[in-house]
């Protein structure tokens, strides 16, 4: 594909969330200074050259909290897509497949989980879990799992309409051979796509989560735990907030322009094939 | 019409308990002792069968549950374990509380944003169109929990220092005041909200003024403005309703996060406070009527789209 035929969305979105890993995977390895040293003589400090977002409370760099916040905050975004997609896709796949009383049971159950708001819904598993990075994640995980269903059991239904799943299952294939052989691979474009707008949910859902005191804990930190702390410190100096909310914006703004963009460039693609 | 209300509420209804059930289940059986989480590692083995006993920890799972449920269909929500009142009482003022936000929520995005999407629609391309489209960008992309805090730092804080940063005041004590605690909160929760609807009102609103019915409406020679008031409006605004009826469960997580930003004391925070504490009656009670408000306002959001657009019958 000629870059021309790539919407600017995509193009710019793409961009942002290239960047935005590859600063997670460097504030990984390695930051500027140690995140957690703390040097109670300069509180405060502005921003300066050595230190380009100034220093929390506690005289941390707030440009090395950010980077190792950085790789919480992500993996968060994609671990609780990638767990959803885990729980989603395979139910889907078989409800999909199954049709009848067990695909509206299954969906029954989805209108259920579904008439929780997902926030709420993620309260609720780490209730059960206990809070911690990882916890967050997997509540976040299960909590967003049921759309996946609802929107991929969609796809399969269609997809199983095709003749090469009709002559599998004229040749004899098992149930999980069509199901994984058959359908899952066609349908990859738009499991890609939703997860893609999900990592910009998740990323944001799981910073609120660490924001209420239920995810990240101190002293390590992702963005939430940051703008948290920001908040607290805004009558002392608004840079500790500055930075975190700032960054948080742009990369969603970048997972959301990513996700959608593709999502109407296929639509667009598809309107072509079809006439 | 009334087949319809009946068989909805019926659904809601069995929606309801199953919700129940969800939330009883995954924050009632906990790993380890309920009762050692309480009282710590040190309380006397008298101490933990007795609270054992109060909280019906020896009865079959769902006796519990049964007795639970039943209790609220009372009234009764049970006790709070961290602050010794019964739950019942401590719900009504939280939730009245939370539903002023929700409402005015509501209000200003709809009044906001229904205006924005028509004529944005109406003028596809135009500068107006491009703006509001580009706002409405940032809207969906700047989380709650960073909007509530930049509107602190703006509005809260010197120079300006225009409103209070945070809390609460009844509107019976002293309107002006209750009207200017509200400002910050519902700006930040309207932000994601409008910016939402705008898209959805917008994309709508494109399909309608592309469709079948309304090019005949002109050919006949209606003037294009009942066109666009008569044929247009009624229909969009249909799909407005179901999507911010969707959308409510998004505002329900974010009044949660909100309130904490502006320390109001609604039902969400209440949820963070008991989640903090481990007060399990107390955190199945607010989840519960949390999901219970968003099941009672998609019926209701269904009710009223089926009377709107009576062809879908």
């Amino acid at each position: 594909m000629k870059r021309g035929d790539i919407d600017t969305s995509v193009w710019v979105g793409g961009s942002i969330t290239v960047f935005a890993v590859l600063f997670a995977i460097l504030g990984f390895f390695w930051q500027p200074f140690d995140p957690l040293m703390i040097d109670l003589t300069s509180r405060f400090a502005d921003p300066s050259l050595a230190h380009p977002l100034g220093k929390d409370g506690f005289g941390r760099d707030m440009l090395s909290r950010l980077m190792a916040g950085a790789w919480k905050s992500l993996t968060m975004g994609f671990g609780a897509t990638f767990l959803a997609l885990s729980i989603g896709v395979p139910v889907a796949l078989f409800a999909g497949y199954m049709r009848g009383w067990v695909d509206q049971l299954i969906m029954r159950v989805v209108d259920v989980f579904l008439s929780i708001p997902s926030l709420v819904f993620a309260l609720i598993i780490i209730v059960s879990l206990g809070t911690s990075h990882m916890n967050a994640l997997i509540a976040l995980g299960i909590a967003t799992s049921p759309r996946f269903v609802r929107i991929i059991r969609t796809i399969v239904m269609d997809t199983m309409a095709h003749d090469y799943v009709t002559a599998a299952r004229a040749r004899g294939e098992t149930a999980l051979f069509i199901q994984y052989r058959e359908v899952l691979p066609n349908i990859w474009p738009p499991i890609i796509i939703e997860g893609s707008i999900n990592v910009g949910f998740a990323l944001m859902a799981g910073a609120a989560l660490s924001y209420l005191g239920l995810g990240t804990q101190p002293p390590a930190a992702d963005w939430g735990v940051l703008v948290r702390d920001g908040q607290q410190a805004i009558n002392q100096s608004i840079w500790p907030l500055l930075g975190p909310a700032i960054t948080i914006s742009i990369a969603i703004v970048g997972f959301n322009l990513l996700g959608e963009g593709l999502r109407d460039q296929i639509a667009r693609t598809k309107v072509h094939e079809h006439g | 019409m009334l087949a319809k209300i009946i068989s909805r509420s019926v659904t809601g209804l069995f929606t309801l308990l199953m919700v129940s059930l969800v939330i009883f289940v995954s924050t009632q059986f906990l790993p380890g002792d309920a009762a050692v989480t309480l009282l710590g590692d040190n309380a006397t083995e008298e101490a933990l069968s007795h609270l054992r006993e109060e909280l019906g920890l020896n009865e079959p799972a769902v006796t519990q549950y049964l007795r639970w449920v039943g209790g609220i269909v009372q009234g009764d929500f049970g006790v709070s374990q961290t602050l010794g009142l019964p739950i019942g009482t401590i719900l009504g003022d939280r939730f009245i509380a939370s539903l002023q936000l929700t409402i005015l929520t509501i209000l200003v995005a709809a009044i906001v944003a229904i205006p924005l999407g028509v004529l944005s629609a109406i003028g596809q391309g135009s500068t107006i169109d491009r703006t509001v489209l580009s706002i409405s960008y940032l809207g969906i992309s700047i989380p709650d929990f960073v909007f509530g805090p930049l509107l602190i730092v703006a509005f809260a804080l010197p120079p300006l220092a225009l409103l209070p940063s945070s809390g609460y005041v009844p509107l019976s004590d002293d309107p002006l005041a209750w009207l200017r605690h509200m400002i910050l909160p519902v700006t930040a929760l309207t932000a994601v909200l409008t910016a939402h609807l705008v898209r959805q009102t917008r994309s709508g609103m494109l399909e309608v003024l592309k469709s079948d019915y309304v090019r005949t409406a002109r050919l006949k020679g209606l003037p294009e403005r009942q066109v666009l008031w008569r044929h247009c409006l009624r229909n969009g605004l249909a799909t407005t309703l179901t999507v911010l009826a969707l959308d409510l469960g998004f505002v329900m997580g974010s009044i949660v996060v909100i309130e904490e930003v502006f320390a109001y004391p609604g039902i969400g925070r209440l949820t963070v406070f008991a989640i903090g504490d481990r007060d399990i009656p107390l955190i199945q009670a607010t989840t519960l009527v949390i999901a219970a408000t968003f099941v009672v306002a998609n019926i209701l959001a269904d009710i009223a789209h089926s009377m709107l657009n009576p062809k879908l019958e």
